[in-house]
């Protein structure tokens, strides 16, 4: 298999905290790689770098042989890599529908004198809603579609963030703890969906998550993560068995 | 009657002003607090390009050593394309600097600059004449009900463009924007370049109704475009409805129409100059009043069914 995304010493620091300190991974392409690592470790500072948030003070990063690190986020996203949130950033005063109609790339009413080809644009705007409500259908946020986003609950704002991340038609999808609030049944709906996107859609994912059966269940390989450096690599089964990752993060 | 009319003209003006500004604060989060200076823009490149021979000749008779006004002589449309194209550009050379910062930096950016183009209408005298300002600035028609018509059909024109972009794909983006950057950027929206557009339509359609303005006034002077302004703008877009472009209309009649305007009924008392005072105190007072008990305005923003977007878009 392809390595789709490939981080290489990358090192972002702020002041004197050491965010991330030389940490370096390979995501397999079709794979679903966790990263794990106790708070503070450097995940999401990591996930800010990759997609473009933060510029890396040193150190590389390649999706699909390309190097990406120092570019804008909206250009990386133009790429094919999409990010969500920890906290789950619903654009709140937008409908459900216009949060994920609002995410699929190169339509032409996105300029001003785009917008007023009037025949394309409601061709687009119908196909890509025929796309968007498929997928609102399967996450079970059809019903939602005309509500505000900020009138979902914790767990259905995570779905429409993957959502609407899917709607950018993304190859890879970094998804900084996609069950954070959501309840034991829309945590497996996640999971599941996220399987079934490898699996239908040929996605890639890196995930970050706290728990555990997420992360033993669904990624493999799984990346440690301390103090910005990289602690492990392995399959579940290694993590667990792993002494070292036990003492900073499972708990002994 | 005649009364009638010189309101309702002034509103429409106004109206498009309060359009401009919900695109920009409403819609995209961008406060613009230097409209009056991008309505002076728009109402003295009008002026100076319409304004017949004969003014410069009586300016000259009067001892001016004579400038630009007067000598162009432009008809009404090329003053108002003029007007609007000229208000976009300045707005666009200020964004390049000022949109990559955060909003509160770019109110304060945007005074100065609506302050600095007071001081040049009022100190480049070969181009504006200075405090005394231009006279005799043409009125199409030379009839006032045909050019209320005319200015009811350019505030059509506006409202159509921007509710059309606002609803278009490309709005979606400058709401995104307002909502959370991070998150819009991490969707593959330029963010620099939807709040840049949003900026220079915003301020180009300022710069029409300056146009608007000077060819209706048929008179400019730097001294009409203070801050006031800016703000009787900012007060009957909030109190109308920001985020709602019906709403504004309403603003607009309610605060402009009925008070600023309106008020010029009442009757004097007391000293000549407490009747306008009264008029902003009460318009202060009610934007207190909406402030603290309908901050949604009088039509709040209404979203819209997937399935009605689809049908009309």
């Amino acid at each position: 298999m392809a390595t789709i995304l490939e981080a290489k010493e990358v090192y972002k620091y702020f002041g004197g905290i050491k965010a991330v300190d030389g940490f370096s991974m390979e995501v397999e392409n079709k794979s679903i790689t966790g990263l794990i690592g106790p708070n503070g470790a450097g995940k999401t500072t990591f996930f800010n770098v990759a997609a473009g948030i933060y510029q890396p003070d040193r150190g590389d990063i390649f999706f699909k042989g390309e190097q990406i690190g120092g570019l804008r986020p909206d250009q990386i996203c133009q790429k094919g890599l999409t990010r969500t949130f920890q906290i789950a950033r619903g654009l709140g005063e937008m409908t459900v529908w216009e949060n994920v109609m609002l995410a699929p790339k190169a339509q032409t009413g996105e300029s001003p004198f785009g917008a007023f080809i009037f025949k394309r644009v409601k061709k687009e705007e119908k196909e890509n809603w025929e796309k968007a409500a498929a997928l609102l259908q399967e996450m079970g946020l059809y019903e939602q579609r005309n509500e505000y986003a900020k009138n979902l609950s914790a767990g259905q704002r995570k779905m429409l963030e993957i959502t609407r991340a899917i709607m950018t038609d993304p190859e890879i999808l970094l998804l900084d703890e996609p069950t954070a609030g959501a309840t034991v049944d829309e945590t497996k709906k996640i999971m599941a969906e996220i399987e079934r996107l490898r699996d239908e859609k040929g996605l890639t994912f890196l995930v970050v998550e706290h728990k555990m059966e997420v992360i033993m269940n669904i990624c493999n390989p799984i990346y440690v993560m301390h103090n910005g450096q990289n602690l492990a690599v392995g399959d579940p089964k290694d993590i667990q068995g792993n002494k070292q990752v036990r003492e900073v993060y499972l708990g002994g | 009657m005649e009364f009638a009319l010189t309101i309702a003209t002034i509103v429409a003006i106004y109206c498009i002003l309060g359009l401009a500004l919900n695109l920009q604060f409403g819609y995209t989060n961008l406060p613009n607090f230097g409209i009056a200076g991008f309505f002076a823009v728009g109402a003295y490149t009008s002026a100076i390009l319409t304004v017949p021979h004969r003014f410069l000749e009586m300016e000259i008779f009067a001892g001016f050593p004579g400038g630009v006004p007067g000598r162009i002589e432009a008809p009404f449309i090329v003053g108002i394309l003029a007007a609007t194209a000229l208000a976009g550009f300045i707005a666009f050379l200020i964004g390049v600097p000022v949109l990559r910062l955060r909003e509160d930096y770019l109110a304060v950016a945007s005074i100065g600059v609506a302050e600095a183009i007071h001081y040049i209408a009022l100190n480049e005298l070969w181009l504006t004449i200075g405090s005394a300002g231009i006279r005799l600035i043409p009125m199409p028609f030379a009839n006032r009900i045909l050019y209320f018509l005319l200015v009811l059909l350019v505030l059509a024109i506006v409202f159509y463009v921007i509710n059309r972009l606002v609803r278009s794909p490309f709005g979606r983006i400058w709401r995104a924007t307002r909502e959370d950057e991070t998150v819009t950027a991490s969707l593959g929206k330029s963010v620099f370049r939807s709040r840049m557009w949003a900026w220079v339509i915003g301020c180009a359609f300022m710069g029409t109704a300056g146009s608007l303005w000077a060819h209706y006034a048929m008179a400019i002077q730097p001294g009409e475009f203070v801050p006031t302004t800016t703000f009787l703008v900012w007060i009957f877009v909030i109190v109308g409805g920001l985020r709602n472009n019906k709403g504004v209309l309403i603003g607009a009649l309610l605060i402009i129409g009925l008070f600023e305007q309106g008020t010029r009924f009442l009757p004097a008392f007391g000293a000549p100059y407490v009747v306008p005072a009264l008029r902003l105190i009460i318009i202060g007072v009610m934007l207190i009043i909406f402030i603290r008990f309908r901050p949604q305005g009088v039509i709040p923003e209404r979203a819209m069914t997937i399935e009605k977007h689809i049908k009309t878009i």
